[in-house]
């Protein structure tokens, strides 16, 4: 089987994997985290052998994601803020965002990161499970916790 | 027909408003290069060794002999960029990782102990990539594993240039800069250093002997005695001590044995006493799948007040300096240690499958127990 080049591969992945990363860091961060995660596993050793390098890539910026999570959920509180400020007069976002995007901004990187693959990817459990490399019974138990989570903070 | 969760749309909306906000991505040829880490955790502590306690005086000083020609050990004559002091992560599993042993001492100190000290780096294996590791490696400021007790003598103004192997020969030229210094370094913590150089270095198999050269300048060397030697130096010239200097203080090596690698997400299953004997109950750790890097820094967690509730999976509370970390993102993590509320470890947790392990403790502690998991402070 010919392997796809690591160039065509990414660019057909980036913008997945860029709103992934902004999903999970915000915005401002989420270049550096997908350039350092694509650049670290394609001059891994590994990195030959790997198969399915999306899933791998995936894995990997979240990954990346953890070393600036904290601080990235602060600066990405302060941004979504200065950005619902600056949006405001011209905002088609109902009130309700504000309160959800703090209760998905306080879920775990893991969670935050099932939550955006089944919702937003909308990916069944299995395929999740496949993209990060964990059971589907992990998957499953992150989404009950994600959702419980929220439904406790938005209540 | 099932009404739609509400919950749901909210989440897809909020969702929505995040992802809107996505930056292009970079192109793939201005991705940056990857950032080599520094050496990550110790993995696992096995031998202890002594090196003699002594007084006095003098320190190594330079010699007359002249450089020869050598080689590179793995292709380095340069010495490799410093290490990143940005916390790296991998993705999973680690990469380019490998194991090496680096040396440290115990305690500083004429009853200073060798240690051997087991170290996952991301670096190359040539002599110089350990050396520079060795070079490079500092004791956590506390640990509950007992890191925080060795020493590593190369002082940190140190650094290694250059580890060439002479040709033909088992003969291995350490250039350093700051290891030898005029003054205002007693002799016993060059000798450490010198010892920690020689030991790590040799585990090499083509390597069998050390020459020392600061700065270019050859350099006499320092034997476990104290004696300035104007010779190469091997293992046998810091020779390990007795049995019972290799059993070292107590409690230090299981602990520091225990103290192993990177810890990530796990689960606390389920506390319930129900089925054992009335003062134990029963944590049960599930490893869910990956391996990959977390924080790079000690952290506890502590099952929240529910933890009693018997076979209930519940999310952790991680901990850091006493500071809650809302967040532990882990896929895997391979040993655990448990602690009692005094910080005494009770037992090791170590599985690498899915599955988990199981560890009794006491009941009436458990709400005070401590799950350390022993990611080590790299020092930085």
């Amino acid at each position: 089987m010919v392997r796809v080049d690591d160039g065509e591969l990414y660019r057909k992945h980036a913008d997945d994997l860029m709103s992934l990363a902004t999903t999970l860091v915000g915005p401002s961060a989420a270049a550096d985290v997908v350039g350092a995660a694509v650049a670290r596993t394609i001059a891994s050793q590994r990195w030959a052998e790997v198969e399915d390098r999306y899933a791998y890539w995936v894995r990997a910026v979240v990954n990346e994601a953890r070393g600036s999570y904290r601080s990235s959920m602060r600066r990405l509180d302060r941004e979504e803020r200065a950005l619902r400020r600056n949006d405001a007069p011209h905002s088609e976002t109902p009130d309700i965002y504000p309160e959800v995007l703090r209760a998905v901004a306080d879920l775990s990187l893991q969670q935050r990161t099932v939550i955006y693959l089944t919702y937003w990817r909308d990916l069944p459990p299995m395929e999740v499970a496949g993209l990060l490399g964990v059971s589907e019974g992990a998957v499953r138990r992150q989404l009950a916790r994600a959702r419980s989570k929220l439904r406790r903070t938005l209540s | 027909m099932t009404s739609p969760d509400p919950l749901e749309g909210r989440v897809r909306e909020s969702l929505s408003v995040l992802v809107s906000r996505t930056p292009l991505a970079p192109e793939f040829d201005e991705l940056p290069e990857p950032v080599s880490a520094r050496p990550r955790h110790p993995v696992l502590v096995v031998g202890l060794a002594t090196v003699a306690a002594v007084t006095v005086a003098v320190a190594g000083l330079a010699l007359r002999e002249s450089p020869d020609s050598a080689v590179d050990t793995g292709g380095t004559t340069e010495p490799s960029p410093a290490p990143s002091d940005t916390a790296t992560t991998s993705p999973v599993p680690l990469l380019d990782q490998m194991e090496t042993v680096l040396y440290m001492f115990h305690q500083p100190g004429e009853s200073g102990r060798l240690v051997r000290l087991d170290w996952v780096m991301e670096v190359g294996s040539s002599p110089f990539d350990r050396l520079q590791a060795l070079f490079a490696w500092r004791p956590p400021a506390t640990s509950e594993s007992g890191v925080h007790q060795l020493v590593n003598a190369v002082p940190e103004r140190a650094s290694v240039l250059s580890a060439t192997l002479e040709p033909g020969t088992t003969l291995l030229t350490v250039d350093t800069e700051g290891l030898f210094t005029e003054e205002g370094v007693r002799q016993v913590d060059l000798m450490q250093a010198l010892a920690q150089v020689v030991w790590t270095a040799t585990q090499d198999p083509a390597v069998t002997e050390v020459q020392f050269r600061s700065n270019g300048v050859p350099m006499q060397a320092l034997t476990s005695e104290l004696r300035v030697v104007n010779r190469p130096v091997n293992r046998s010239d810091y020779p390990l001590g007795s049995d019972d200097a290799k059993n070292g203080p107590p409690g230090l090596a299981e602990a520091v044995e225990a103290a192993t690698s990177a810890a990530y997400d796990f689960e606390l299953v389920s506390t319930s006493p129900s089925g054992l004997a009335d003062d134990l109950a029963e944590v049960r750790f599930l490893l869910d799948g990956v391996s990959v890097t977390a924080l790079r820094q000690p952290y506890d967690v502590r099952p929240p007040d529910e933890a009693l509730a018997a076979d209930n999976p519940y999310d952790v509370e991680v901990f850091a300096d006493g500071t809650e970390l809302v967040v532990i993102e882990a896929d895997s993590f391979n040993q655990a240690l448990l602690f009692d509320a005094d910080g005494v470890m009770t037992n090791l947790v170590s599985s690498s499958q899915p599955g988990g392990a199981s560890s009794r403790v006491p009941a009436a502690a458990l709400r005070d127990i401590v799950l350390r998991v022993a990611e080590l402070d790299d020092g930085s």
